[in-house]
């Protein structure tokens, strides 16, 4: 269960925390793409940037809550990871960011951990984070296969189709459900 | 044994600064997934193209198979593309580096590499150029922009000229209208003097050249396929289509792109077009030998896209036909509106294209002979001479991406709305910053339409597919209409991964779903064989 003086920490440094993170995803890119994503506002100008800055905004609140909800989670990461998963990212690379939250708030409140309570509602955050990470992996692993599987139908697609429609291959008739009775 | 490293210490390990080096010795990712596989051997042998010294080889490999004075043959190219086209000098000669083409390559915004922005895809050439072509670069060098061409050079030109779809968004935003697609059109002439082109683009070409289009399908099988449409346009509405073939003295030649004949769901849109001629009574008929209406010469060089072009030309003045009308294809529009004069024109066949139904002369049309079917079917619309009814697709929700090169290179936007907004109730406009002249790329254009790409595909055409889940998403679209063959074979994958429940159609085959033919059937399936929508109410009315 939250605690007051937690909550407190969280919802007073919640901006500023979302805006680190953010900044630490966005380092991930080299400076002209990291400029543009971070400061093109138009979300048809700038997919990426406004998927990256809405995931994790919605991430925050995921880990930041009382009790883990993988669902919000997945709805959160999905659109970040459907997007980082295609770049030119090794799979470390492509989700590392989600634990960078780890450090910044550990650094922000080095001064609060002495409170009990403050300690405890940090330590949930890092927890979620690292749930969080596990999940990505499973989506990560997700938008790879639906790619391999595009990739497989279009070699297959190619000529298949051709190949019935000349009649060089015949694929197996509808069966009848009154002719099977 | 080694103490495992704590996850922080490994995070802390990531590098995400700028690197050290600059851009220049940055090396291109030649990692497979990450490169188009390079083209056989045979093609380049079977189109008379200079080949690599190896028949089998990748891009991954350290050592290029290319002779060993290919620098020398890049230089006399180059020298011999300035002399030959003005518009290269100027292109090289005048960019400023403003920016305001960076950020609008859909490659760019997607995978967010600075190569990508047109303004350094263009400088990779450029700065070799001021290297070896100006005053300043050849006694400055790199204080001036310059660079040697080295074979990092080389392999950083197939890696960035193959991710660029020449779709010229860049070019609309351009204060100097500098055309970056020709850039690129040059470069990948110069890469094709080393025989490094792309098994995607050679093998078609070559195919072109001998069968007369892309696949390779022979004229009897061609003709079959279309027959066989045929036999579903019957099943479908009752009504029986006897398309002609090769018939001399047709009054108009019909030519669509090969992707209509074999590709669903282009198969769909070329039964739109048999049932509209079949609706008019039109004279026209069939080529099996110029059974392609897309020029991938267009991708390889101006040579290639030149005797590509000429089959069709040639076909129409055998059969003595009176004009081309075009199908919905993208990149065979620029062809016929940009380059063809120059290359092949005027025309030496027919006359000026005049619709027999309307009596409508195409004059902008006069040289080309070629009318594109949008333009000749929403004159039939503006003239009353189409019966419709567009109920049958209002299971559709439908909006339109504008094909780059209809739009960009022939101004060709509000022909295809007008033919939409007749045959379908419900249609939605995608954000005005990323439709008509300023329209996204489908990211798999130009000959990249490849799948060991997929992944750079996908992120080449994430700015279409984002526009496209906002309409989906606020006005339940399902339907994505285009007027081009490689948008209707690259869309579908991009739909599924980015917005599943978006299907992709041309804008012919929601003309023939609504077409109210002679002595038809009543309809109870579109041309997917899928229920209309008022089918399904009758059934479920019945079963009340």
């Amino acid at each position: 269960m939250g605690n007051r003086a937690g909550d407190e920490i969280i919802s007073a440094n919640r901006d500023r925390w979302i805006s680190k993170w953010f900044e630490a995803l966005i380092r991930s890119y080299p400076e002209e793409s990291a400029r543009f994503f971070k400061d093109t506002r138009d979300p048809f100008s700038n997919p990426v940037g406004a998927a990256l800055e809405k995931g994790i905004r919605d991430l925050f609140d995921v880990v930041a809550a009382d009790v883990f909800d993988s669902r919000a989670a997945r709805d959160a990461l999905e659109p970040v990871i459907k997007v980082r998963s295609l770049q030119e990212f090794t799979p470390s690379e492509a989700l590392g960011f989600i634990a960078e939250i780890k450090t910044i708030i550990k650094q922000d409140s080095a001064a609060n951990r002495q409170s009990g309570t403050v300690a405890e509602s940090i330590d949930r955050i890092a927890d979620n984070a690292d749930r969080a990470l596990l999940a990505a992996f499973d989506i990560y692993m997700d938008c790879k296969k639906h790619v391999y599987n595009l990739r497989a139908r279009q070699a297959r697609d190619s000529v298949r189709q051709l190949l019935v429609k000349k009649e060089l291959i015949s694929e197996l008739p509808e069966i009848d459900p009154e002719l099977t009775q | 044994m080694a103490e495992t490293p704590k996850p922080d210490e490994l995070f802390e390990n990531i590098d995400h600064g700028m690197p050290d080096e600059p851009w220049e010795e940055v090396p291109p990712d030649l990692s497979e997934g990450r490169f188009c596989y390079p083209t056989k051997k045979k093609n380049l042998e079977y189109l008379d193209m200079p080949t690599t010294t190896k028949d089998e080889w990748s891009p991954a490999d350290a050592e290029w198979p290319i002779p060993d004075n290919w620098k020398e043959i890049i230089h006399e190219g180059f020298k011999d593309r300035l002399e030959k086209y003005r518009s290269l000098k100027v292109f090289m000669d005048t960019c400023v580096r403003c920016g305001a083409c960076a950020d609008k390559c859909h490659f760019f915004i997607g995978t967010g590499d600075p190569k990508n922005m047109p303004v350094l895809r263009a400088e990779l050439l450029r700065s070799v150029y001021r290297n070896d072509f100006t005053t300043a670069g050849k006694i400055l060098g790199r204080i001036a922009g310059g660079r040697p061409l080295t074979r990092q050079v080389l392999k950083e030109w197939f890696s960035y000229f193959y991710q660029c779809t020449e779709c010229r968004r860049c070019s609309v935003y351009c204060p100097y209208g500098i055309d970056t697609a020709e850039v690129t059109m040059m470069a990948r002439e110069l890469l094709s003097l080393l025989g490094l082109n792309i098994n995607w683009i050679l093998e078609p070409a070559a195919n072109c050249f001998r069968t007369g289009n892309h696949l390779g399908i022979q004229p009897h099988a061609f003709r079959e396929m279309i027959e066989f449409f045929c036999d579903d346009i019957e099943e479908i509405t009752g009504v029986k289509i006897e398309p002609t073939f090769n018939r001399k003295g047709a009054e108009i030649l019909f030519i669509t792109p090969s992707g209509d004949v074999f590709a669903d769901p282009g198969t769909y849109t070329m039964m739109g077009y048999l049932l509209l001629f079949e609706h008019l009574g039109l004279d026209y008929t069939l080529s099996t030998y110029a059974s392609e209406g897309g020029n991938f010469g267009l991708f390889t060089s101006s040579e290639m896209m030149k005797r590509l072009n000429a089959k069709m030309y040639a076909e129409a003045g055998r059969l003595g036909v009176k004009w081309i009308l075009g199908g919905e294809c993208g990149h065979m529009w620029r062809v016929i509106h940009q380059y063809m004069d120059t290359m092949n024109g005027p025309a030496d066949f027919g006359e000026t294209p005049k619709s027999p139904v309307t009596g409508t002369v195409f004059e902008n049309a006069a040289s080309t002979r070629m009318v594109h079917i949008t333009e000749f079917t929403a004159d039939l619309l503006r003239n009353n001479k189409l019966k419709l009814d567009p109920s049958r697709n209002d299971n559709k929700v439908v909006t339109f991406h504008d094909s780059c090169n209809p739009s960009r290179a022939m101004g060709l936007l509000e022909e295809p709305r007008y033919v939409l907004k007749h045959a379908c109730n419900h249609f939605y406009e995608m954000p005005e910053n990323t439709i008509r002249e300023q329209t996204f790329c489908c990211g798999s254009g130009s000959g990249l339409n490849t799948e060991e790409i997929m992944e750079l595909r996908l992120l080449g055409g994430l700015p279409r597919a984002n526009a496209v889940k906002y309409v989906h998403d606020k006005y339940g679209v399902n339907m994505l209409a285009c007027i081009c063959a490689i948008d209707r074979a690259a869309l579908p994958p991009l739909m599924d991964y980015w917005v599943p429940g978006v299907d992709v159609t041309g804008i012919h085959e929601m003309v023939g779903n609504a077409l109210l033919m002679e002595g038809e059937a009543e309809r109870t399936m579109d041309l997917r064989f899928e229920p209309l929508p008022y089918a399904e109410e009758t059934e479920e009315d019945a079963d009340e």
